[in-house]
């Protein structure tokens, strides 16, 4: 059993005035990775925004610890600072701000030290290769015009740079050709590597999981964790779906 | 005793407790000729209109004198934004208009550069006209700096541009930007340089009231530090048919100037003129454009930014005049406000007889970072054909909530977020400049 990293027990979340998820209960350990599936709806973006702390999501009940830690008191920027990142299932464009200087000025922020530009150079390039980006696209305005698999693997990219210590993707493989799923998977694996991350990926396909080892499998229908398994649990569900679940 | 001048005038009055249907200032005084530097590429053809007329031209061919003399009337009868007030000063400060034409059919990739600084006490004019001939194309660029400025044109220590992006050897020369030549002007056998302004003081003093801006001129005293300093420039614009135009003006003075900036276009039919105009520092800023769009698929592409900070001001008059079918028109405006700084924007697109077919739109965003800002966007579409289509819309406030989410999930704080965004809106506009040691000395400004 590895060190918990990851502790949510009981949450409940309401957006306006609906309530949304209802007593999750989930533990991820360091360098795990775990896969969320479950029908639209269902609310598993609504978790990985209640774990980031978008303001528009009220935690109602229960606790995050994050590392030991309880992260109801933390901003989003703290969250991130502390070693939580959620890729975004539809980032959004930033004109004004290059890819580039986005990601280096995040790190100077995370760390709270200037970033020398060499090494940082160096490295995204090194990262941007991983993932068969152009090198252009560091200087291009973050997202903007970019097409749907480039703005996943910006998002990617941004992950494999700032190293976080858990990881949330929300669906970033959907949208994505087959090519563009074993890029991103890649890069995703990368990750794993070089940090021993742990990983929360939120999808409704297994193909971005061909290349990683799963520890656990989640089921979420209506706002609760119905169902867990091991990575077998993938493939029961990609044979007969949700049905069983509902 | 200087002029009354009223500037800026809304086309179409509102009421007038708004406060925005014009800008006034009280007893301006009339400004001597203002300091020049030109980069002019040898395609580009350079005269002033004083020269034509005088004694030493006799030599040239008649006919040419008076084709240039034609060509500079036809240009002093372009209107402007600011309004006719702004030729009123000129004729009281005697400012004969510097011409840049290019030829018929050619096609300059190089820019023509004028550099205009200023220094505190200033009391300055300068006329600019520029002529395309049919199918032309060409590039100016115009910045408004104090001398200091340019002293400071040089790279950081750490070899970076302010904004953070690496500045190679190369591009570090560049961005070290040079003084080149000095036009003389032909008839002055003084120093280098189109004029040199005189010594006369001129004490300007402001006052501003309910959106209007009234400065008063008082007798000059001695060698006393001047509450105010003017800078003007007045720039005519004629395009001939097809031609294409990309204008850039780019602003940085400090908080005692007091600066109009004055643009007039007239386009013929399939001309295209484009502007970039950045103010990133001026006490009190007069902006205006008015673009004659009077022949058949003419086109204005006009963007603006602002960045004002403390009690800076600034206020702006945009008029895009259709009276040609099937002319287009569009005006984006972006810009950042702190401090206790006050902005007013008015916008007119104006489709007016003949204009059938025309499009226009226009838009300002606008970021306020202070409580203690006022801002004002007065967008106006009139409309007497029935066949045209005319947008306006504002964004005005703080930053959309997802996108605040989005940039402070990878670790950034809000207030830094708001910075980010605030320079992410110039950078925006300045990669659009099609010039990279204007687009390095945008970021020197920004610091």
């Amino acid at each position: 059993m590895s060190e918990q990293l990851l502790q949510v027990a009981s949450l409940s979340v309401r957006v306006e005035e609906k309530e949304i998820l209802h007593g999750v209960d989930l533990k991820i350990g360091k360098g795990e990775t775990h896969v969320l599936m479950g029908p639209n709806g269902a609310g598993k973006s609504t978790l990985g925004y209640a774990l980031m702390g978008n303001p528009g999501y009220e935690v109602t009940g229960g606790q995050i610890l994050f590392d030991g830690k309880d992260l109801s008191e933390l901003s989003v920027a703290e969250r991130a600072k502390a070693g939580l990142f959620l890729s975004f299932q539809n980032p959004l464009e930033v004109p004004g701000i290059t890819l580039s200087n986005f990601i280096r000025s995040a790190l100077e922020q995370r760390t709270g030290e200037r970033i020398r530009l060499w090494d940082f150079r160096k490295e995204l390039e090194a990262k941007m290769e991983i993932l068969q980006m152009d090198k252009s696209y560091a200087k291009r305005d973050l997202n903007v015009g970019f097409s749907g698999g480039e703005k996943k693997k910006a998002e990617i990219l941004q992950l494999l740079m700032m190293k976080p210590s858990l990881a949330i993707l929300d669906e970033t493989d959907s949208g994505l050709d087959v090519d563009a799923v074993r890029t991103v998977s890649r890069g995703v694996e990368e990750y794993q590597k070089d940090k021993d991350g742990s990983l929360l990926i939120i999808t409704h396909s297994t193909r971005i999981l061909e290349s990683l080892h799963v520890d656990k499998t989640h089921v979420l229908v209506d706002g609760k964790i119905v169902a867990e398994g091991d990575a077998s649990l993938v493939d029961e569900i990609n044979a007969h779906g949700f049905e069983q679940f509902l | 005793m200087g002029i009354d001048m009223t500037i800026n005038r809304l086309p179409a009055p509102t009421w007038n407790w708004l406060h925005v249907n014009e800008a006034s200032l009280k007893e301006v005084s009339a400004p001597s000729k203002g300091r020049l530097t030109a980069e002019t590429p040898a395609s580009i053809h350079f005269y002033t209109e004083s020269f034509i007329n005088k004694e030493e031209t006799a030599q040239q061919a008649e006919e040419a004198v008076a084709q240039k003399t034609a060509e500079a009337a036809q240009l002093a009868q372009v209107a402007t934004g600011l309004g006719a007030d702004m030729d009123e000063l000129a004729k009281q400060g005697a400012a004969d208009f510097d011409i840049w034409e290019v030829a018929p059919g050619v096609h300059e990739s190089e820019p023509v550069r004028l550099h205009f600084t200023y220094e505190p006490g200033d009391a300055v004019q300068n006329r600019i006209g520029i002529r395309l001939g049919a199918g032309s194309e060409m590039t100016v660029i115009m910045d408004y700096c104090t001398a200091d400025l340019w002293a400071g044109a040089s790279t950081s220590a750490d070899g970076e541009c302010a904004h953070g992006e690496p500045v190679s050897a190369g591009a570090e020369e560049n961005c070290a930007i040079k003084r080149t030549e000095e036009k003389a002007d032909p008839h002055t056998d003084s120093e280098p340089g189109f004029s040199v302004p005189d010594e006369k003081d001129v004490n300007l003093s402001a006052s501003e009231s309910a959106g209007q801006s009234e400065f008063s001129a008082e007798t000059p005293k001695s060698q006393e530090p001047l509450q105010r300093s003017l800078g003007a420039v007045q720039t005519k614009i004629r395009l001939e048919k097809g031609a294409h135009l990309r204008l850039v003006q780019i602003q940085k003075l400090p908080d005692e100037f007091t600066f109009l900036n004055d643009v007039g276009t007239d386009c013929a039919e399939g001309a295209k003129v484009e502007t970039i105009q950045l103010v990133l520092g001026g006490g009190s800023t007069y902006m205006g454009m008015r673009t004659g769009l009077g022949e058949r698929k003419s086109e204005l592409e006009s963007k603006i930014g602002y960045l004002l900070d403390n009690k800076e001001s600034l206020d702006m008059n945009y008029l895009a005049y259709h009276t040609g079918a099937k002319t287009t028109s569009r005006m984006d405006v972006s810009g950042v406000l702190r401090g206790t700084s006050k902005k007013l924007f008015r916008g007119t697109i104006d489709f007016r007889n003949g204009s059938i077919g025309a499009k226009g739109d226009e838009k300002e965003d606008v970021l306020l970072l202070s409580d203690g800002v006022e801002n004002r966007t007065v967008p106006l579409i009139l409309c007497e054909e029935e066949d045209v289509e005319g947008n306006h819309g504002a964004t005005i406030g703080r930053l959309d909530e997802s996108l605040l989410f989005y940039l402070s999930s990878r670790g950034i704080e809000e207030n830094e977020i708001y910075e980010m965004m605030a320079r992410a809106r110039i950078d925006a506009l300045c990669a659009d400049i099609p010039d990279e040691k204007t687009r390095c000395l945008v970021q020197r400004c920004m610091g």
